[in-house]
């Protein structure tokens, strides 16, 4: 074969396929056109255009499952992430999403998989890859982030108008039930001066060591519940330190998420590994045996999900156990499972989710 | 007049014994938490003699539980790195051989990479780390000799080593990707970035055992690494067993590179560059070359730690 014929071919092997890609993106663009759509605005400030009825849900942000479950479309989630291997809580209060494909990782999406679920919109947190993907795609994707609780509101809130008048009505009740909680707990706090607040540092991951500063909403529930933030000289989440800064710092109160902590045989979070170790034993919260271990329930409560209602509650009582006898956890928890997810929640069950305990 | 030019070594390398004092004791009073240089010292004195103390107790946990395991880990894996990439630079004849040339590091980051995925505590993945060094090196090895006798000896190890770094760096991949993102997958990505953040008392002091026997056993081999550097056909002239000779400088080399990766991860550059540098100063003879590399490797690597 000579040089031109073989570059005669690939000529119009090429101008077939551009064809076919042509053809491909019509087709898709003239289904879409035929539901109805609504516009709405996200985290990112990006104005979306929507399906006005949702039915398939993609939801690659951890934390926005359980929302969505809280909403009422828990069965709706068709496609998801990897959220703690299917163990947590959250499989128990809604089983439909074993059904869910994983599709999603923390920093990418396989996007055939994503598009031969054929989700109607897909949620996911703000500044991800995947945003930008899923555009090229074609799929509606709403980008939703907070850093603190007005955030957390507004977040919720716009999940509620995208589903539909149930969910925004009960995401309207739970910002209710939440601004009663925050307002009861600031009653007491709001007097207590900084200089006497315990300063607090939240561990997200022991090793590596990384803690959580400002601009988060775990600076933000620190501060309703009447601490301070250790790491004011660091801003985010997830940030690395060094053993050393956390001596400069000396917390007053430790507060560890329940997945930094191996579990033990009888499921307990073995909160001894930080109160034997020779280096933190200089520490004011390893000194005073303050060290706690972050309740986990359908998500984890210090972080992005329904349950920071019950997290203020929880962190207000542990720093504070004398101003807040009349808050009982247990109760409260029960009470927010049946009211906002909809499941009869056992004493037992409760108990387990306050110590960090994954179901049985 | 040999015995000009022996000297002249000797006070290079007691130099070099300054220098690295000089900065062990100056990495000593740098990191996040305030001791005031003076503090240091007299907390340091008071090692030897009684000083009553006036520093908080707190000063002590970081000065002897924070920065001394890290200050010799940093110092032992330097040594180990410069002494075992100048005796490979030599041995392969090759200025821009390193020590992981044969696929040590590929093969330990391997052996962390499952240690972590299986939750195994932090003694269990720099062991798995360590023992899965030396497999790699250990089929590398077995690879080259495998080819059989014909061709040169020297690149069938290079080529073997290179095949075994890619193999187990794959692994590592695969690794990565099945596990779960919310903590293996960070806890593997950052022992991948290398750091000595998380040498611990213990770890650094059972490290030291393969580490200081590796450097023993390569400085007793110095002047071999001189024969076998004017190339195998020389060497074997003037009477050395080329094959068992390289087969102990690997041992040593494996023995060390693997203990100092399985405390601080992938460092790179140490190795590769520090001989070099070392030839610079006391020239290519093995029997300086060896111990400068090794003093040279251990400041470096110090003054790594001080960022």
């Amino acid at each position: 074969m000579s040089y031109k014929s073989v570059y005669r071919k690939s000529f119009i092997f090429a101008t077939l396929l551009l064809l076919i890609l042509a053809l491909a993106g019509c087709g898709g663009k003239q289904v879409a056109r035929d539901q109805e759509k609504v516009v709405i605005t996200d985290s990112a400030k990006v104005e979306i255009e929507i399906p006005a009825k949702i039915e398939r849900i993609a939801d690659s942000w951890p934390a926005h499952n359980e929302v969505l479950t809280m909403l009422g479309a828990g069965d709706k989630i068709k496609a998801t992430v990897d959220i703690k291997g299917g163990k947590s809580w959250l499989y128990i209060v809604n089983p439909a999403i074993k059904d869910a494909q994983i599709v999603f990782t923390p920093n990418d999406v396989n996007i055939e998989e994503l598009m031969k679920i054929k989700p109607d919109i897909v949620f996911t947190s703000i500044n991800n890859v995947v945003a930008s993907k899923l555009k090229e795609a074609g799929i509606p994707v709403v980008q939703l982030f907070f850093t603190d609780f007005a955030g957390l509101k507004d977040c919720f809130r716009t999940t509620g108008t995208i589903l539909g008048p149930a969910a925004k009505a009960k995401a309207d009740a739970y910002i209710a039930y939440l601004d009663e909680k925050i307002a009861k707990i600031k009653v007491v706090t709001d007097q207590i001066p900084q200089e006497q607040r315990p300063k607090v540092l939240h561990i997200n991951s022991w090793d590596p060591l990384l803690i959580d500063g400002t601009t988060t909403i775990i600076d933000n529930w620190i501060e309703i519940a009447g601490g301070r933030n250790a790491a004011v000289d660091v801003k985010g989440n997830m940030k690395s330190v060094t053993m050393e800064k956390v001596m400069v710092w000396n917390p007053d109160v430790i507060i560890v998420s329940s997945n930094a902590l191996p579990i033990e045989a009888d499921g307990t979070r073995n909160i001894q590994m930080i109160m034997d170790n020779p280096v933190w034993q200089g520490i004011k919260a390893i000194q005073n045996k303050k060290v706690y271990a972050n309740p986990d329930g359908a998500f984890l409560w210090d972080r992005y999900g329904a349950e920071e209602v019950l997290q203020i509650q929880w962190a207000a009582k542990t720093l504070y156990p004398e101003q807040f006898q009349d808050i009982d956890i247990v109760k409260e928890t029960r009470y927010f499972y049946k009211t906002f997810m909809n499941y009869d929640l056992s004493e037992a069950e409760a108990n387990r989710i306050i110590s960090g305990k994954n179901p049985e | 007049m040999t015995w000009i030019r022996y000297s002249e070594d000797i006070v290079k390398l007691i130099a070099l014994l300054i220098v690295l004092l000089a900065v062990f004791f100056i990495s000593f009073m740098v990191g996040r938490y305030p001791i005031a240089p003076n503090t240091v010292l007299e907390i340091l004195t008071a090692k030897i003699m009684h000083i009553t103390p006036f520093w908080t107790p707190n000063m002590e946990i970081v000065m002897f539980q924070i920065r001394l395991p890290r200050i010799i880990a940093a110092m032992l894996v330097g040594a180990a790195l410069s002494a075992a990439g100048a005796a490979y630079q030599g041995m392969f004849r090759n200025p821009m051989v390193s020590p992981d040339i044969l696929g040590v590091t590929a093969g330990a980051s391997f052996g962390a990479a499952i240690a972590i995925l299986l939750s195994w505590p932090a003694f269990g993945i720099q062991l798995s780390a360590y023992i899965f060094g030396l497999i790699a090196v250990l089929l590398t090895y077995g690879i080259a000799t495998w080819l059989g006798k014909r061709g040169d000896m020297v690149l069938r190890m290079i080529l073997s080593g290179i095949i075994m770094g890619m193999l187990f760096t794959s692994f590592v991949s695969l690794t990565k990707f099945v596990a779960d993102p919310e903590n293996t997958l960070p806890a593997i990505t950052y022992w991948l970035l290398g750091s000595l953040a998380s040498a611990s008392g213990e770890s650094v002091y059972i490290t030291a055992i393969p580490i200081l026997l590796g450097l023993m056993l390569l400085q007793a081999l110095r002047w071999n690494l001189n024969v076998i550097s004017f190339g195998d056909e020389e060497a074997k002239a003037l009477g050395v067993n080329t094959g068992r000779l390289r087969f102990f400088v690997i041992l040593a080399a494996t023995l060390i590179t693997s203990a100092a990766v399985s405390i601080s991860g992938i460092i790179g550059m140490v190795g590769l560059v520090v001989p070099h540098l070392s030839r610079i100063i006391v020239g290519p003879n093995y029997k300086i070359l060896l111990p400068a590399s090794a003093v040279m490797g251990a400041s470096s690597k110090l003054e790594d730690r001080m960022k």
